[in-house]
């Protein structure tokens, strides 16, 4: 087979010729194009602007600006106000609770995603049924969720009888399970969607190769669906960073403050004297969105795999 | 390296027959192509061999054993998919090596199976890379590969598992015509080389004419006939296995067997083969008043197979026939008029009407061509007359 490497490098030599760089010229555009186009950005450019922009910018001036109680006289404080805020023990136990959130609810929820979609990844007769059950709560609201939670693990009325949201020490474990179930619709039809984006004949060909369905599942699928997770983790982060209405309906904070997210305390915060703290959280807390949400794709996106 | 036998096999999904009481005995170190048109259970066959498919009944057989339980990691055979199945996130070597990591095998002048060691993978990988022009690629990950080497991957990843038997799944229906031709031969070189058997899946005849040993060839989940690329072609064993095989498939044509036997007399025209081998399966019989197209006498072997005064197909391949010149003293013509004619350089296929049904004519490029609509008369060589019972469809035998 001699040819085969003749042909081997010719195919090579169409791989790997790189393409020409082409320069980058600039070209001249008509006034009328110009118009064109900033008539055709207006639109979003409008609503960028008024829905986040401006309140952007309102921000800043709030967390700059302390109030009197009635909003009626303002003064300006400076950054140091944030700087303020942000390092003190109000916001730091806020992020605590918050970040202990990410910490119960994303693992929980991606893997629990991973195997009620395995389980539900297979033809079987009446499998729709249980898809159905399983992505049920993308279609249940927090609220509508929260309080079907509440019911159910009430310490006297409830099916569970658990007396959990009362207890400092686990009131912000309970919250989370309620987080937990939430989120398991949307884990579950992301990873299914995944799982079924995976062609058969590769898991197949591993069987032929000689794996078990555990290595089969490590070693193929999961590199497969690694896109899927990383997009999944880092919604369930965002998720999690942001939970504030599970919190308001199961234990308004309490008890003693042990479950005041970092969204919950910025809604305690909405008074006009206290405006500026609400609005420096609000700062901290996109900062340290940022963070996180950067620092997971870097950590992360070396190990996904985008080929196909 | 060993044989498989398939002995009443039936795969059943639900209502429907994949495959019907298969009997097939591939012995070992052939190369058998399951040919068939898609839907015929020929895949199916395949992935039973591979154990990707339960066996509903029948035992199957590779070498001694009985596999039929047999978990797929067990039975020792490695397949190339039509997608190629290659792990997208690996690179070459390591998909090469997949099955190198896990599975136990039998070393030489030991009894006892047992993981390679990674000195004795890389030789293996290095072999199967080298073998196929690989070894530039090693690092590279699939998706940055032509088609051709794609495949040449699934290809080395199926021979460093040396195993007992090769399946292939329409390997080739991905690449282009040129590189699909070349590789047809670096299949055919490679199987003599690493000598292993193989059982190749295609609905190409040209694929299995040119590569198989024997070719199998199935319909609706029932094997038509077994038999070298010769055989097949020469004596289809019914009108189905006729018309599946040839470019332009053979011409049929409804007729009668004279009184006295020796002479058939062509009813209609047509490719009664064809129709047998279309999924609807019309009824090739004859009307009892069509018109008489021709008549042909039969050779002393076909004499000796046809009954006398009954009904019969006759079948003749398009190289089979030619256009009568006006010198010759024939009296056995097939008359008809042309209506295309199609010129490839090498040949020429002249497609003649006969008595409403279009009938092909094969012949060298070089010779006089017919004008369309002329009235031509067709004289078929007498060896090239095949007979089929209109009734089972069967080659009279």
């Amino acid at each position: 087979m001699s040819e085969a490497v003749g042909v081997a490098a010719a195919d090579d030599a169409i791989v790997a010729t790189p393409k020409p760089k082409q320069k980058r010229r600039r070209r001249r555009y008509h006034a009328g194009e110009v118009f064109a186009a900033y008539a055709c950005l207006a639109p979003s450019a409008v609503i960028f602007a008024v829905f986040m922009y401006y309140p952007l910018y309102r921000l800043f001036v709030e967390a700059t600006h302390q109030s009197n109680s009635f909003g009626t006289k303002s003064r300006y404080v400076g950054f140091g106000n944030i700087g303020d805020v942000l390092t003190g023990s109000d916001f730091m136990s806020g992020l605590g609770h918050t970040l202990l959130y990410v910490v119960y609810t994303v693992p929980a929820g991606l893997i629990l995603g991973i195997l009620l979609a395995v389980a539900a990844h297979r033809r079987l007769r009446g499998i729709k049924i249980y898809q159905t059950i399983f992505s049920s709560t993308v279609a249940t609201s927090v609220a509508v969720t929260s309080v079907i939670f509440l019911t159910l693990i009430n310490p006297s009325t409830g099916v569970l009888k658990i007396d959990i949201l009362n207890n400092p020490d686990w009131a912000l474990f309970g919250v989370s399970w309620s987080s937990i179930w939430q989120n398991i619709g949307l884990s579950f039809l992301i990873v299914l969607a995944g799982l079924q984006a995976i062609p058969e004949e590769l898991l197949e060909a591993a069987t032929l190769d000689g794996y078990g369905p555990v290595r089969r599942f490590f070693k193929v699928t999961l590199p497969l669906l690694s896109p899927v997770l990383l997009f999944l983790v880092v919604v369930l982060v965002v998720f999690a960073l942001q939970s504030y209405a599970q919190v308001d309906i199961l234990t308004q904070g309490g008890p003693a403050g042990a479950t005041e997210t970092l969204v919950y305390k910025i809604t305690q915060n909405q008074s006009p004297r206290l405006m500026s703290t609400g609005a420096a959280m609000s700062i901290g807390l996109f900062v340290v969105t940022v963070i996180i949400t950067a620092a997971q794709f870097g950590l992360l996106s070396r190990r996904v795999n985008y080929d196909k | 390296m060993a044989g498989v036998t398939f002995d009443a096999v039936t795969k059943r999904y639900g209502d429907v027959t994949a495959v019907a009481d298969l009997d097939l005995d591939i012995t070992d170190g052939e190369f058998l192509v399951l040919l068939g048109p898609s839907g015929c259970g020929k895949t199916t066959a395949l992935r039973m061999i591979a154990g990707l498919e339960d066996i509903s009944e029948g035992t199957l057989t590779i070498g001694d054993r009985v596999v039929n339980d047999i978990d797929p990691r067990k039975r020792d055979v490695a397949m190339v998919f039509q997608s190629y199945a290659l792990y997208p996130h690996q690179n070459v070597a390591k998909n090469i090596a997949s099955p190198l990591t896990v599975r136990e095998y039998h070393v030489d002048g030991e009894n006892e199976p047992r993981k390679l060691t990674k000195a004795e993978r890389e030789t293996r990988i290095d072999e199967a890379a080298r073998m196929l022009g690989l070894e530039p690629y090693l690092k590279r990950k699939p998706g940055a590969l032509s088609g051709g080497q794609r495949q040449r991957v699934a290809l080395a990843r199926a021979i460093v598992a040396r195993p007992q038997v090769f399946l292939m799944d329409e390997p080739l229906s991905n690449l282009d015509a040129k590189l699909r031709t070349q590789t047809r031969a670096e299949l055919v070189d490679l199987h003599r080389r690493v000598g292993t058997t193989i059982v190749y899946v295609t609905h190409d005849q040209v694929e299995a004419m040119t590569m198989a040993t024997r070719i199998a060839v199935l319909n609706d989940g029932r094997l038509q006939q077994v038999g070298t690329a010769e055989e097949v072609y020469d004596s289809p064993a019914n009108l189905f296995v006729a018309g599946f095989i040839g470019t332009p498939p053979m011409n049929t044509f409804a007729a009668r067997v004279s009184d006295d036997g020796r002479e058939v007399i062509i009813r209609r025209g047509g490719n009664a083969a064809l129709e047998a081998a279309s999924p609807s399966g019309s009824d090739p019989h004859v009307a009892a008043d069509a018109e008489e197209a021709g008549r042909l006498s039969l050779d002393d072997t076909n004499a000796a197979l046809a009954r006398s005064d009954s009904d019969v197909i006759v079948g003749v391949r398009p190289e089979h026939l030619h256009i009568k010149k006006d010198d010759e003293p024939h009296s056995d013509v097939i008359t008809g008029v042309v209506h295309n004619v199609e010129w490839l350089g090498h040949e020429a296929v002249i497609s003649v009407d006969v008595a409403g049904a279009s009938v092909a004519v094969r012949q060298r490029a070089d010779q006089d061509l017919p004008d369309v609509g002329a009235t031509v008369a067709l004289v078929p060589a007498p060896w090239g007359i095949h007979l089929f019972d209109p009734e089972t469809t069967e080659r009279l035998r």
